[in-house]
């Protein structure tokens, strides 16, 4: 895939959030750049979970980070409930920010060691909310509670003094203590273990139900993005490969890369026999000199000449699913190609 | 410890016999494993999996000898070719390592040194320990980085560690641990940093070059995803004790420690469809030094009893070879009055799971429609 293309989008009517043609470019040495994101194109309508999973380097965070403006785009837009975010002045764009909020990997690392869990879930109310102090409290307090953390234990009490699971919740409370519209969620889970990854999920799905969020959930693991998600993207060198309804995408990939990855990811049951011959040489190929055309032709088993040439653009293949291959392992109306 | 199959078996290649290994830090003694035995054949592969701080990397590190500092209090046997691994002077270990059993480590970034070209890393065990020259052993290194399908190997040779993704550096550390032939590898969580293309791929590559050099190889692990198809055996860590220990095929069909169970339900699998609600563990790991009475899972446990929290189990083991440790194991008639106990009670840590039970018995296709 790899492809660029914009069929997969919906009635921008029907969207919360919707990005179109989003590149991102790192310059690095001797003139040459880092094509980060080339051309990705999505939306996420309210209260839906948008899964964006690929390998690293894929370029899915900066995707992700691209829609809250982290920074901004090289080229593309971002609309938000009808404001274009890449447009606005930092002043707007600071309070549109109370509405976008972000959790990231490392549960650890993303709180300030120094400071105590009741400063730092406050944080964001000491800039944009109530000024009374007695009220604050009382926001952070429930807020704890609402991810599980006994408000009276934890409010004077430092990270270090809390496990990765611990940590990771009270980021949940302090990304919600604005009362936000959508959360980036930058691989939440990736760093915990299966039991406490199965605690942040189930109480991500609360959250979303009693807030009334939209998440934009970012996973490498493909059996934990398909639990939180309606709808996944998989990503390939910062190209969209597919998107799709997520149940159809695991039953039925349309691309390539998506059967690679469904086919690597571990399969807890002994029976599912593994091909240990199959040992794949060769990497990604760089972002700096994508490969021409689909940019997963070098990996793809089923690459052909048109491959090089030409790149795919996304085709619906069923209902609300589309895939950017010229060709998928399922059957699709050629027609269906300019429906744009 | 137990005839386990049919298949004939002389000596095991490790024998490892209630090892423990305890810290004293400030807060206390830590014991971070404790009383460990098990027994591995040559050739076997091993599977040690529990969640952080259960004490499977310590339990490895501690057979290697690689706990170093003098808070450090090992004891039992590790029996490696009739030698006490854990009683052998320091200078003979240098001469087992890389040799007799090698090791690959979670993080490719930090196992390499970052300032000498990786050919340099490869051919040193081979040049300590198989005196070849200087321009033999790169010939050796050529080889075994061409061997961890690492493309252009000649070139390859020449770069550092920083040059190289992830997944090439962790092959590269495979290359220096297979650089002497060793009869025995530890695998410490290999492919926990990495993408899964290519965990899948550096799985393969130990599975096969394990068959190819007859190796026998423990791999550690968090991920029972990553044992399934691979391992022969698993041993199931819990605070530092083994809970269960059998065959791979009888850990997954005929769990029986609770534990097991609750690892199982709790990981998201893509055949269930999506928002399907998962089946938490209550509550926390204990604390290693303050650890709770009786057996160390009882205050997580939706199965525990009164006995739980006083007795400890002991390790039993079935005529087929399956090690359990609990007293209400997983499937027999006690377990079951144990759950409607514990269901009509209102024990949260049986609530907890009862609330996921309930949703993984709707039927499996709502919300699959529209394929």
């Amino acid at each position: 895939m790899a492809g660029s293309g914009k069929a997969h989008l919906r009635d921008p009517g029907d969207v919360l959030m919707r990005a179109e043609d989003l590149v991102v470019e790192f310059p690095i040495s001797r003139g040459r750049v880092v094509n980060a994101v080339s051309g990705v194109s999505l939306d996420v309508k309210q209260g839906e979970t948008l899964g964006l999973v690929g390998e690293s380097g894929c370029g899915k965070s900066t995707t992700a980070k691209c829609l809250i403006q982290l920074p901004p785009p090289t080229s593309g837009t971002v609309s938000y409930h009808g404001t274009e975010l890449t447009s606005l002045d930092d002043e707007a764009l600071r309070k549109a920010r109370t509405d976008l909020q972000m959790i990231f990997q490392d549960p650890i690392s993303s709180l300030n060691p120094r400071r105590k869990i009741g400063d730092v879930v406050a944080e964001p109310l000491r800039v944009w909310g109530p000024r009374d102090s007695a009220e604050q409290t009382g926001l952070v307090d429930a807020m704890l509670e609402a991810v599980g953390i006994d408000p009276d234990v934890a409010r004077d009490k430092r990270p270090h003094e809390f496990s990765g699971g611990q940590c990771q919740r009270i980021s949940i409370a302090r990304a919600l203590v604005l009362n936000p519209q959508v959360i980036i969620c930058d691989e939440p889970v990736s760093a915990l273990d299966v039991s406490v990854q199965a605690q942040i999920l189930n109480m991500l799905e609360d959250l979303k139900s009693e807030y009334g969020l939209t998440l934009v959930f970012i996973a490498h693991d493909l059996a934990v993005v398909k639990n939180i998600s309606d709808r996944v993207a998989v990503m390939y060198l910062g190209k969209l490969c597919e998107v799709s309804e997520s149940n159809d995408l695991y039953a039925s990939p349309a691309h390539p890369y998506t059967e690679l990855l469904l086919g690597s990811s571990p399969v807890p049951d002994p029976s599912s026999e593994v091909d240990i011959t199959m040992v794949e040489e060769g990497d990604v190929p760089s972002p700096i000199d994508p490969p021409s055309g689909c940019r997963f032709r070098t990996r793809c088993a089923y690459a052909t000449e048109r491959c090089a040439q030409e790149e795919p653009m996304m085709r619906e293949v069923s209902q609300d699913h589309f895939v950017a291959c010229h060709h998928p392992l399922v059957s699709v109306a050629e027609t269906a190609e300019v429906s744009a | 410890m137990n005839e386990a199959t049919t298949t004939a078996r002389d000596e095991p290649l490790l024998s490892v016999q209630d090892l423990r290994t305890h810290f004293s830090i400030n807060a206390g003694l830590l014991k971070a494993v404790d009383g460990v035995t098990f027994d591995l054949q040559a050739g076997q592969t091993l599977g040690i999996v529990g969640e952080s701080g259960s004490g499977k990397t310590v339990l490895s590190r501690s057979i290697m000898r690689l706990n170093l500092g003098n808070n450090v209090e090992t004891s039992g046997k590790a029996l490696f070719g009739g030698k006490d691994l854990l009683r052998l002077p320091m200078g003979q270990m240098t001469d087992i390592w890389g040799q007799e059993i090698a090791m690959v480590f979670q993080d490719p970034m930090t196992s390499l040194n970052p300032v000498v070209k990786i050919g340099r890393q490869v051919s040193e065990h081979v040049r300590k320990h198989l005196a070849v020259s200087k321009r033999e052993a790169r010939g050796l290194a050529v080889e075994l980085l061409k061997s961890v399908r690492i493309p252009e190997a000649e070139v390859a040779i020449d770069s550092f560690p920083h040059e190289l993704s992830g997944g090439m550096r962790q092959r590269v550390s495979i290359a220096i641990a297979l650089a002497c032939g060793p009869k025995l590898l530890f695998a410490d969580e290999p492919t926990t940093a990495l993408d899964v293309t290519v965990q899948h791929q550096i799985l393969n590559l130990l599975g096969l070059q394990q068959s190819e050099r007859d190796m026998a190889m423990v791999l550690v692990t968090h991920d029972l995803g990553v044992v399934a198809g691979r391992t022969d055996e698993i041993i199931v860590m819990y605070a530092g004790k083994i809970v269960e220990q059998s065959r791979t095929r009888q850990i997954f069909q005929n769990t029986s420690h609770p534990y097991t169970e609750a690892l199982l339900r709790s990981i998201p699998k893509t055949d269930q469809p999506s928002h399907t609600r998962l089946a938490a563990i209550a509550g926390r790991p204990p604390n290693l030094i303050t650890m709770p009475s009786g057996c160390s899972f009882s205050p997580r446990c939706p199965y525990a009893q009164e006995r739980c929290f006083e007795e400890e189990p002991p390790l039993t083991v079935t005529k087929e070879g399956h090690a359990t440790a609990c007293w209400y194991q997983v499937g027999t008639e006690a377990n079951r009055a144990a759950w409607d106990k514990n269901l009509a009670a209102g024990r949260p840590a049986t609530l907890a799971v009862a609330e996921g039970q309930v949703i993984d018995e709707v039927p499996l296709d709502i919300g699959a429609g529209g394929a």
